[in-house]
């Protein structure tokens, strides 16, 4: 059972409050620190709202061959930093699809411009 | 300008160990002012001359000041032809205590981005201003190696395109947090090294759109040289043209002001050779370069050495990084 509102709910109310009221209040370094704190919320906002990468961390802790996604982004880079070509290979989708999901909580939008040089 | 009058004493004193006769300084703004290092604009008076300077002054690192380098090297770029501020005096010391201190004329010309991008009125403007970006970078690279500063980075000759790979792994593996995605795009790259360049440059490592100088559409000055090292020419030209210097123009690849054709325009015809495979190389490698730099700011935030919401919001960041990276590496294997 939850709470209302949720956490999700709250990070967005609050990013609102800063966007919306604290800002045209503020100049200099402060209105860009306001600035900042505001897009923080809504990126904590969104991890909470996204309840994690548990498939995605699951399928990648079967490939370093652990039972739990404990310490995960650890033992994946001891594995390549053993630079095989075929674990690395096998693990690039994975690792790729992770990347995105982080990506749209840290900035939406990012992966539908124009990627890098293209 | 009140709160930093107290450098008026030890700035006038630098200038007069530098040779100006009788200088006197006015401290007429403020660029940027972090709780270590500053930059401030000057007036000095010198006799009957007047020169608008600007001061950047940092704290000794490890005894090693970096304005006798980066002094040397904007001597070296203006013999070379590149458009650089004037060298006026390179101080180790400030009021008794120890400082690094480099005073340099001051240039005019637009240096934020986005006011950049708004001063040039059309597309053509933009295209010569990447050609003269092309010059400018093919200048760079023809400074002759013995007489950069033997202080800079030198890669391996034989092999620059690993010895990156080699400090990019051991700078990843330094930070308290760690990064699979970082680390797989380091293993493509170290698998898939590009052609080799004929000899190893000057390479300025931070040229792009925020530190250059653009007055009238024309570049007046390359700023930053800090980061300057012995390396792959074709670094800097990638650089140029990582998607977070375009500044949301995507279409305009080079400062999101120009193509990449007419970099590599001004580049060819002062006798640089673009290397397809190392542009695309480095476009890669320098994405991992800012990913793991933008790790290791938010880990000044995890670790307390920083208490800055930027330091905390740059290790969200690095999932875009790792984007462009990983991005980059699956479009080059298809």
């Amino acid at each position: 059972m939850d709470d209302a509102p949720t956490s999700a709910e709250l990070l967005d109310a609050v990013a609102r409050v800063l966007s919306e009221q604290v800002l045209p209040e503020t100049d200099g370094a402060t209105r860009h620190a306001v600035r900042v704190a505001a897009n923080l919320c809504r990126i904590a906002g969104r991890d909470v709202a996204s309840g994690g990468g548990h498939d995605i961390d699951r399928a990648l802790a079967e490939l370093v061959g652990q039972a739990t996604t404990d310490d995960l982004a650890r033992l994946l880079d001891e594995r390549l930093l053993e630079r095989n070509a075929e674990f690395d290979k096998s693990v690039a989708d994975l690792l790729f699809a992770d990347v995105c999901r982080r990506v749209d909580i840290a900035k939406p939008g990012y992966r539908t411009e124009t990627g890098a040089g293209e | 300008m009140s709160g930093h009058d107290h450098l008026v004493g030890p700035l006038t004193a630098a200038l007069r160990e530098a040779g100006l006769v009788d200088p006197t300084v006015t401290v007429t703004g403020v660029a940027s002012a972090g709780a270590t290092r500053s930059t401030v604009f000057l007036d000095i008076h010198s006799g009957d001359d007047v020169v608008q300077a600007v001061a950047q002054i940092r704290p000794m690192v490890d005894d090693t000041p970096l304005a006798p380098a980066e002094a040397k090297l904007l001597t070296l770029a203006a013999s070379a032809g590149v458009p650089v501020p004037e060298v006026i005096a390179v101080t180790d010391h400030m009021g008794g205590e120890p400082a690094d201190v480099l005073v340099t004329s001051r240039i005019g010309g637009l240096s934020i981005p986005r006011h950049i991008l708004r001063s040039l009125p059309d597309r053509a403007a933009g295209e010569a201003l990447a050609v003269q970006c092309g010059t400018a970078l093919a200048r760079i690279h023809n400074v002759p190696l013995d007489e950069v500063p033997h202080s800079l980075v030198r890669l391996d000759a034989a092999a620059p395109h690993a010895h990156y790979c080699r400090l990019r792994d051991e700078a990843l593996s330094v930070l308290p947090t760690h990064h699979p995605a970082i680390r797989w795009g380091i293993n493509e790259l170290r698998r898939n090294p590009p052609s080799a360049p004929q000899d190893l440059a000057l390479v300025h490592a931070d040229f792009r759109n925020g530190n250059i100088l653009i007055d009238d559409g024309q570049l007046t000055a390359v700023l930053d040289w800090e980061l300057a090292h012995v390396g792959d020419p074709m670094e800097d030209l990638a650089w140029m043209c990582l998607r977070m210097w375009r500044f949301g123009n995507d279409d305009l690849p080079c400062g999101g002001f120009g193509s990449i054709e007419a970099l590599r325009e001004g580049y060819e015809s002062e006798g640089g050779v673009w290397r397809e495979d190392a542009f695309w190389w480095w476009l890669a490698a320098r994405s991992a370069w800012w990913a793991t730099g933008l790790a290791h700011q938010g880990a000044a935030f995890l670790s307390g050495e920083s208490d800055s919401l930027v330091h905390a919001a740059s290790g969200r960041r690095v999932a875009e990084l790792e984007y462009d990276l990983l991005t980059l590496l699956r479009t080059q294997e298809r």
